[in-house]
């Protein structure tokens, strides 16, 4: 039991997304048991189970959690009552699940939580340009929160919209410069917008804050590959060396890619990563 | 427990070394001759005290973190920073897949 509590905590506190796993813990090992020993954590990890039930769609286990939490915390919790309107979220009641999240913020117009769920439903209802909008104005309010610069960011991807896209990557490279995931990030949304050259830069900067990102070296080779081929069709002075500037990191990229495969896999795997290494570069 | 043990030992032997070094003075002083330095004992008592408490209780706080700091992120992968919890939306795979999950072990 205490290990399944404890991998419950770490799933939590870690922004895991298991929730078929979080659910079966639950079923297995806790369920059944008085968890009364755990004393504050209980309600922490009935929420957990309570939300992971509404990602699975486990509806029964979701009431059941909602039903204990509701009679320990009283109707007035806020905390309660946004659960509440999630389940309504989960049974596609979007109107009184959103009632619910208005009274809610006009008691409290801090509140972020709240303001966050208003915009989750606008999304679950595909208004995507609604729920730009939002976010953008709840942006205004709290800068330095990096869960809804990625939101905003996803969105505008949503959207084709890679500029933006862009712009909220690199408030997130801002916030945290030292994440080679933001670098990965900005780097593969400048590749899609076809600016090769930033996106080189940024993939190599990935890569030298984390060695171990397998990522930003496919995307060394191909940002390379395709500044390669663009400046084929250009016959200038120039381009030679390009191409052999090119062609070196080419194959640095390469015999990096090559030997990570060697150092994590058996023979078999690394003779298919040359192959489609091969059609990569071809192709 | 043994970090503990030695935190507890080192501030014991430091307390007996200062209470050394009074007694040390006060017989200095009855004796009445002239004071010159600590006995080596005492100094030595002093410095190895100083010692493992230093140690204990560095050891006592929690574990050392990285110094490089990249290291946090280091072995973070996409699944869980791409996650975002608080805009969580439920009209998606999971409504189907799970029902489809539930009807086939139910039969």
């Amino acid at each position: 039991m205490q290990a399944a509590v404890e991998k419950l905590r770490k799933y939590r506190d870690e922004n895991y997304r298991c929730h078929d796993e979080v659910l079966e813990i639950w079923q297995k090992h806790l369920s059944q048991r008085n968890l009364s020993s755990l004393g504050d954590e209980k309600w922490l990890i009935l929420e957990q189970v309570l939300k992971s039930a509404l990602q699975c769609n486990q509806l029964d286990v979701a009431d059941k959690c909602t039903e204990i939490l509701a009679k320990q915390f009283k109707q007035t919790s806020r905390r309660i009552s946004t659960l509440y309107a999630m389940s309504y979220e989960a049974r596609d009641d979007y109107d009184r699940a959103d009632k619910i999240y208005q009274s809610l913020s006009q008691d409290n117009e801090t509140d972020s939580t709240v303001r966050k769920r208003q915009i989750s439903i606008l999304k679950a209802q595909n208004k995507i340009k609604d729920a730009i909008n939002e976010l953008n104005g709840y942006l205004q309010l709290y800068q330095t929160d990096v869960e809804a610069w990625s939101e905003l960011c996803e969105l505008y991807l949503i959207e084709h919209d890679y500029a933006k896209a862009a712009f909220c990557a690199e408030e997130l490279l801002l916030i945290n410069p030292h994440n080679h995931l933001n670098h990965e990030r900005y780097a593969s949304i400048r590749y899609s917008q076809g600016l090769y050259e930033v996106a080189r830069s940024y993939y190599f900067s990935a890569y030298k804050i984390n060695s171990s990102n397998i990522r930003t070296l496919y995307g060394i080779l191909l940002t390379s590959m395709n500044l390669m081929n663009r400046n084929l069709n250009t016959t200038s002075t120039t381009s030679a060396l390009n191409r052999d500037e090119n062609l070196e990191y080419i194959s640095w990229a390469k015999d990096k890619l090559i030997e990570k495969y060697k150092e994590q896999s058996n023979q078999e795997l690394t003779s298919i990563v040359d192959i489609s290494l091969q059609n990569l570069m071809t192709g | 427990m043994g970090k503990k043990l030695l935190l507890i030992v080192g501030l014991i032997a430091l307390a007996h070394a200062g209470y050394s070094a009074a007694q040390h003075r006060v017989f200095i002083r009855l004796t009445e001759q002239q004071f010159q330095t600590l006995p080596a004992d005492i100094i030595f008592q002093t410095l190895l005290a100083f010692l493992a408490c230093c140690i204990g209780s560095v050891q006592f706080f929690g574990r050392f973190k990285p110094i490089l700091i990249t290291a946090e992120w280091q072995n973070k992968t996409w699944d869980t920073l791409g996650n975002r919890p608080s805009f969580m939306t439920f009209n998606h795979r999971g409504r189907y897949l799970y029902r489809f999950l539930q009807a086939s072990s139910s039969t």
